[in-house]
């Protein structure tokens, strides 16, 4: 659905398992890969961060700091304080650190891994007094809590958004997705025929959108959808039916021959991509944009990977440059095959962009981003 | 613009609560936990979903407790409703404490078992967004699917969410449901929750509810009657007082929380 007023994003911010937006940027249109070996007794590779030291309060919690490190690059925003609101995306808050509470049976726990609490100190250490809300719908989590931000400020509710994502890597969701026997043991490598798993990364990343352009703003959020596969708990739908339905939702009203690239969710699970894949053809029949996936480079960061991607998305639009998907080799194991861009970045000139994210619990979303001047 | 209440169901420990014209003229059903045919005991009993429906979801027995609460919720409040448009009906969750609970569960096979102990069957669970999974997949909803996380307010955050998706034309129709699951892993907590494991849904369409109508929702300091926060001190903190202001058929503004965290809704 198209937003009745135009929702822009300002400025963006992220640290990644390869650094922040730029440095993640250029080491898309590299290729490189910062997948590491998970740790001892763990034998497939996960994507951490390297988050900077700047509060010693901070050091025993990855996914509070990953949240404000992921603001540092945003700098002041132009909206009073009680007229900017916060929408944080996680699917599991402060997991990191109640996790090691636990462990070292420290009475009683922080409550950060409760979501609102989390979004309540964020907004107090970042000095935001308008609405505040936390969202999570899976690994869709940063993609819909965009489509809320968009939504708050149409209806007037605020006059900028700051959309945070942030989740922490953890042996409890290490441990949780190897029982699922989810997780590649050499590491992620989304659309490929031999692909056999996707890798854990951690991130952050902050948009701020807002109902004006300044000069410089990133990109444009055009339109968006969601739906449900109303399918199955933890398995992705065969036929793509419920992304596609997402997809149409978001491109209502839409030419979707003006689209240049897909930034898929490419978790690199045979399932998940083998699904994109029918829901692209479902929407776009044999004239499916070229498809990437940045998962390959710095693995699946969960709730931060919806913002993380609008932000990729957003560069890709307004730079008309598509980065390769690391880890594909180029064959393709899908029906339809795809147009996965590998091997060297792809120069198709700036346009619009659709992202996609799906979830545990038949989350589905689309965001349609493009340059700040697109109509 | 308003948008039509058709039907509303809140679980807890007392019993349940059903309200719409499909439980009969005087709009409002109550029920005991032994008339449901349930043991009698205190707080809510092991849920059954034969409990809430003639034929429960085969899944029923499976899910978590705060995917049960949810969707035994849900299912008293769609009872003998015809919904149109599945496809697009929207759903939105409520929830402050979501899946604390099955964390705390699969956390301890964890602490137990080391990696090998790690239990897939919880693991699926321990995402606060799962029982809205388990609500589209029982009535084979396509919609949107969202879960808010507000803490006090959740519960009526999502209702309030859920009228201006109808309101503002992004969706035909909206099941909200807000939802908490109070065990022992809450008390571990330094948050003083102090209510009990409960769950409440509201059906909304943009045509005629039945039960009330509502909309001009407003974020932060309205006029209006304030709604008395309870002291459970979790996201179903309004929602008894809100369903009181319902059965007294109150018209106009009505107020949850406080300052720019509240949340406001117009009633006629």
């Amino acid at each position: 659905m198209k937003p009745s007023r135009a929702i822009f994003v300002v400025k963006g911010g992220a640290i990644t398992p390869l650094g922040d937006l730029e440095a993640l940027w250029r080491g898309l249109l590299e290729g490189r890969v910062a997948f590491k070996p998970a740790g001892r007794s763990r034998p497939y590779v996960a994507a951490h961060c390297e988050i900077p030291a700047r509060d010693p309060e901070l050091s025993m919690r990855r996914c509070m700091a990953l949240a404000l490190e992921s603001t540092r690059e945003l700098g002041p925003g132009s909206a009073r304080s009680d007229r900017c609101a916060l929408v944080f995306a996680s699917t599991k808050g402060e997991l990191d650190q109640w996790e090691l509470q636990r462990a070292l049976r420290v009475k009683p726990l922080e409550p950060g891994i409760v979501l609102s609490e989390m979004a309540s100190e964020l907004a107090r250490r970042l000095g935001i007094a308008g609405r505040v809300q936390a969202t999570s719908t899976a690994c869709a989590s940063g993609s819909f809590a965009a489509i809320e931000a968009a939504e708050m400020l149409e209806d007037g509710d605020a006059d900028e958004a700051l959309v945070i994502g942030a989740d922490a890597l953890s042996l409890f969701i290490e441990h949780g997705f190897g029982s699922l026997k989810a997780v590649s043991l050499a590491g992620a490598r989304p659309f490929d025929t031999t692909r056999d798993g996707l890798t854990l990364g951690e991130a952050g990343a902050a948009a701020r959108l807002s109902l004006q352009a300044p000069r410089g703003a990133l990109g444009r959020l055009v339109s968006f959808g969601a739906s449900n596969d109303a399918n199955h708990i933890s398995g992705p739908s065969r036929d793509g039916l419920g992304l596609a339905l997402a997809i149409e939702r978001c491109l209502k009203g839409q030419d979707a021959g003006r689209i240049k690239a897909i930034c898929a969710h490419g978790t690199a699970t045979r399932y998940n991509d083998a699904m994109e894949a029918h829901a692209f053809e479902r929407v776009f029949g044999r004239r499916i944009p070229p498809v990437f996936s940045i998962k390959g480079s710095i693995g699946h960061t969960l709730g931060a990977a919806g913002v993380v991607e609008l932000l990729v998305s957003a560069l890709v639009a307004g730079r008309g440059v598509i980065p390769p998907t690391a880890g594909f080799s180029g064959q393709a194991a899908d029906e339809p095959a795809l147009d996965v861009v590998r091997g060297r970045p792809r120069d198709v000139g700036p346009g619009l962009v659709l992202s996609t994210n799906s979830g545990f619990g038949g989350m589905n979303t689309a965001l349609l981003v493009g340059p700040p001047e697109v109509a | 613009m308003t948008v039509g209440l058709v039907s509303y169901a809140r679980i807890s420990a007392r019993g349940i609560v059903q309200g719409g014209p499909s439980v009969g003229a005087s709009l409002w059903r109550e029920a005991s936990w032994p008339e449901l045919g349930a043991p009698s005991g205190e707080g809510i009993p092991a849920l059954k979903g034969r409990y809430f429906s003639a034929t429960p979801s085969p899944r029923f027995g499976r899910m978590d407790e705060l995917c049960k609460l949810a969707l035994a919720a849900a299912e008293l409040c769609l009872a003998k409703v015809s919904i149109t448009r599945p496809e697009d009906l929207a759903l939105v969750g409520g929830s402050m404490l979501g899946c604390l609970e099955v964390d705390g569960l699969y956390h301890d096979t964890l602490l137990k078992g080391g990696p090998q102990g790690a239990s897939p069957a919880l693991f699926v669970y321990t995402l606060p967004s799962m029982f809205l999974g388990e609500i589209a997949i029982r009535f084979g909803l396509r919609g949107r699917t969202s879960l808010i996380s507000t803490g006090a307010t959740s519960a009526v955050a999502a209702l309030a969410n859920a009228v201006r998706l109808v309101e503002r034309g992004r969706a035909p129709g909206a099941l909200a449901v807000g939802v908490e699951a109070v065990g022992a892993f809450a008390g571990e907590l330094d948050l003083h929750v102090r209510g009990t494991s409960g769950a409440s849904a509201w059906l909304l369409s943009a045509e005629d509810g039945g039960l009330a109508r509502m909309g001009d929702v407003r974020y932060g300091v309205a006029a209006g009657r304030t709604l008395a926060a309870g002291p459970e001190g979790y996201g179903l903190t309004y929602v008894a007082a809100l369903e009181q202001a319902l059965r007294e058929r109150h018209v106009g503004r009505v107020v949850c929380g406080e300052g720019m965290q509240a949340v406001s809704l117009a009633l006629e």
